[in-house]
């Protein structure tokens, strides 16, 4: 006779449960607030000059676990902005079908050239949507939302030798809740 | 008319069936033409006017003897794949013996007197059960006994033997299982022995 | 009117409006399923997925249709619609309103019951004919299942048969109107063969928690493993078909069938179905699976001898209380 009891037990539950909201968020009509360090595709930056910041190092290239991303580098010239002789980038392409997303290349960057986003949205028909061309990677500055952190100031966070200067201007300049409000769920209770 | 109509094709879906039955080169084909030919004789006994009859065939022929037959033949048969390869096909000996058997029979039906003259004789479930509990009680009671000591019979023969422990029985009635059971009981202490030296 | 054209119209119709029903409570279902799992059901096909079973019908009618090599053409293409036909045909008895019956048969309940017992068998030739060790398994369970469950659903179907004495479907419903729905009126007799009745016809209809058969290997479906596209589809029609048409049978035989105050026949008869469905549907997301062994035992050691009881119950009832 237990069965029966733990039955109706199970039951009322479904039952109860029946009248409840769904705590589904309808993606893509609604969307669930991301936390401001979330790490979900890339961008390159231009620099406070409005010069391209990257300068070619490699650093990126060389750390990368999976190896994603290939940079040609180009030679040396002159910035239209600054008139100094510095290094670029000539091609820059990262492959976001087999990055892992570790921010390691983000961490390594001396220029805070490339920075994470905060949204994932690339879509594609094909595998050549999904690899990021320079120009992706540039426009991504705009149209995506930049994540918090930015290579310097990443690392001073890690290493108490050095200055933390960065980290004032750095702070989150996007506020948790300034994004499309989700249906009353909590945002870190991901399905 | 519609009732020749019917029986035609009722008598015709048993005669094919009956025929694949005892012909077809695969056992599973042969049964599975079987429970055609039973839910076709169901058929007939709906035009017989006994729908009773007709369910109960269902339920008892193509519902329970066609799964132990579906059963006996899957599980013990030899077999590779979905063929089952019958090895009993008719010869001409057989065929001689049918047709003096139809012979016989269709003698016999038609030299009987007092048969009705249409085929369709209703006949209520209501007075059959009556006729069981009263006119023909002793028959449905042998044929429940019956019924039962098959039932019994069959638990009985398809259940495993008990190993018996040794003192229970006497050693000359049931010298069987305790032979069975006693031999093993060294042995695994004599291959310990080996292992552990 | 000529009474074969009488039963061809009255097949058209019930047939039509079966196959459709059971597409929208493929619907139904999967919204229940997904509130009670806190979760929206199909929301995209549609007003609120509405469109769903259509989209699910082209997607499977426009899958590759697979026959393995080595199987046996014949009896792996007999069995899906073999399956939907029995299915369909229990639904001739099964009275929808003083009016809409398509065959008032005499023996009634016992065609439904053997009928549907006979639903096991393009299961099991259809498993056998893919050529498939585990699909075989899977029927055996399925036979083995079904040829024990019909123990206890035909002693229970029996006590309706004896309290009406009759064994037409509209006979017992009409008896119902006149003395009372049968889950009430032989105080508890009624209610313990109910409850009996609808564990064993989801035991019957492969309904989870008597799910075995078909999840017994764990996403290789029991017995429709080989089976693609629309051939499954029908396969997977048949089991909702049977599910409904059962659920209209035990509103019939227990609840009164279309007996009511107020609204026509019809309405209440289509209530009590949907009723009964839903509670079915609730029970099948809710509870687990059974273990073959714990489905065997509930069967044998508790739903046989409890029906034997309730009808021997039932027939002293009728013999001591109303004199028959």
């Amino acid at each position: 006779m237990s069965y029966v009891h733990t039955t109706l037990r199970a039951l009322s539950l479904s039952v109860r449960n029946l009248f409840r909201t769904p705590t589904t968020v309808e993606y893509p009509e609604v969307r669930r607030v991301r936390a401001p360090r979330i790490r979900a595709s890339f961008a390159l930056v231009h620099d406070a000059e409005g010069d391209e910041a990257c300068i070619g190092c490699l650093m990126c290239e060389r750390i990368c676990p999976s190896a994603v991303i290939s940079i040609k580098q180009a030679v040396k010239r002159e910035s239209p902005h600054t008139g100094k002789k510095r290094g670029y980038a000539d091609d820059f392409t990262l492959d976001l079908q087999a990055c892992i997303i570790c921010e390691l290349c983000v961490q390594v960057c001396p220029e805070d050239a490339i920075i994470m986003t905060r949204e994932q949205e690339q879509p594609g028909y094909e595998r050549e949507d999904l690899f990021l061309t320079m120009d992706k990677l540039y426009a991504n500055e705009k149209n995506k939302s930049l994540s918090w952190g930015r290579g310097k100031m990443l690392m001073a966070m890690q290493d108490p030798a050095r200055p933390l200067e960065g980290a004032a201007e750095a702070a989150p300049k996007v506020a948790p809740k300034a994004a499309a409000p989700t249906a009353d769920a909590p945002p870190e209770k991901a399905p | 008319m519609i009732e020749q109509i019917a029986f035609g094709l009722v008598a015709a879906v048993l005669i094919y069936s009956a025929l694949r039955v005892v012909s077809d080169g695969n056992l599973v084909h042969t049964v599975l033409w079987l429970g055609v030919l039973l839910a076709t004789t169901a058929a007939a006994y709906v035009l017989l006017g006994a729908p009773f009859l007709a369910t109960i065939q269902l339920i008892l022929y193509t519902g329970g003897a066609l799964t132990l037959m579906l059963f006996g033949v899957m599980l013990t048969g030899r077999h590779a794949g979905v063929t089952v390869p019958n090895d009993s096909r008719p010869g001409g000996g057989a065929l001689i013996l049918a047709a003096g058997m139809f012979g016989v029979l269709a003698a016999a039906i038609m030299g009987t007197k007092g048969l009705p003259a249409s085929p369709y004789v209703p006949v209520s479930t209501r007075a059959l059960g009556a006729s069981f509990l009263t006119e023909h009680l002793l028959a449905f009671e042998v044929l429940s006994i019956l019924l039962l000591v098959a039932m019994v019979g069959a638990i009985v023969i398809a259940r495993k033997s008990d190993p018996a422990p040794a003192a229970e029985d006497a050693p000359a009635a049931n010298a069987g299982p305790v032979h069975a059971v006693a031999p093993p009981a060294p042995a695994p202490t004599h291959a310990s022995n080996e292992v552990a030296s | 009117m000529n009474p074969w054209l009488h039963a061809s119209l009255y097949a058209v119709v019930v047939v039509t409006v079966l196959m459709t029903c059971t597409a929208w409570a493929t619907w139904i279902e999967r919204k229940f399923a997904g509130r009670v799992q806190s979760r929206l059901g199909p929301t995209r096909v549609g007003f609120v997925g509405l469109l769903q079973p259509i989209a699910d019908a082209l997607k499977l009618l426009q899958k590759e249709d697979i026959v393995p090599a080595a199987a046996d053409r014949i009896l792996f293409n007999l069995a899906p619609p073999l399956t939907v036909a029995l299915a369909l045909a229990t639904a001739a008895v099964i009275p929808f309103s003083p009016g809409l019956l398509a065959s008032d048969l005499d023996v009634g309940v016992l065609y439904v019951l053997a009928v549907s017992g006979l639903m096991v068998f393009p299961v099991w030739i259809g498993a056998w004919a893919s050529n498939n060790k585990y699909a075989l398994l899977g029927a055996m369970r399925a036979v083995a299942q079904a040829i024990s469950y019909e123990v206890p659903l035909l002693l229970a179907t029996t006590i309706p048969i004896l309290l009406a004495d009759t064994m037409s479907v509209s006979g017992i419903v009409e008896y119902q109107r006149d003395h009372g729905w049968f889950i009430g009126r032989p105080f508890g007799i009624g209610l313990a063969a109910f409850a009996i009745f609808f564990v064993a016809s989801m035991a019957e209809n492969n309904r989870i928690p008597f799910d075995t058969p078909e999840a017994e290997s764990e996403l290789v479906s029991g017995p429709t493993t080989e089976y693609t596209g629309m051939k499954f589809g029908l396969f997977y029609m048949a089991e909702y078909v049977h599910s409904i048409v059962v659920a209209a049978l035990g509103a019939a035989l227990f609840f009164g069938g279309w007996d009511g105050p107020g609204a026509p026949g019809l309405h209440w008869m289509v209530l009590k179905t949907v009723v009964l469905w839903t509670i079915t549907l609730g029970l099948r997301w809710t509870l687990l699976r059974f273990r073959t062994d714990q489905m065997m035992n509930l069967c044998w050691r508790f739903l046989v001898p409890a029906s034997l009881v309730v009808l021997m119950a039932a027939a002293l009832w009728v013999h001591l209380v109303e004199g028959a």
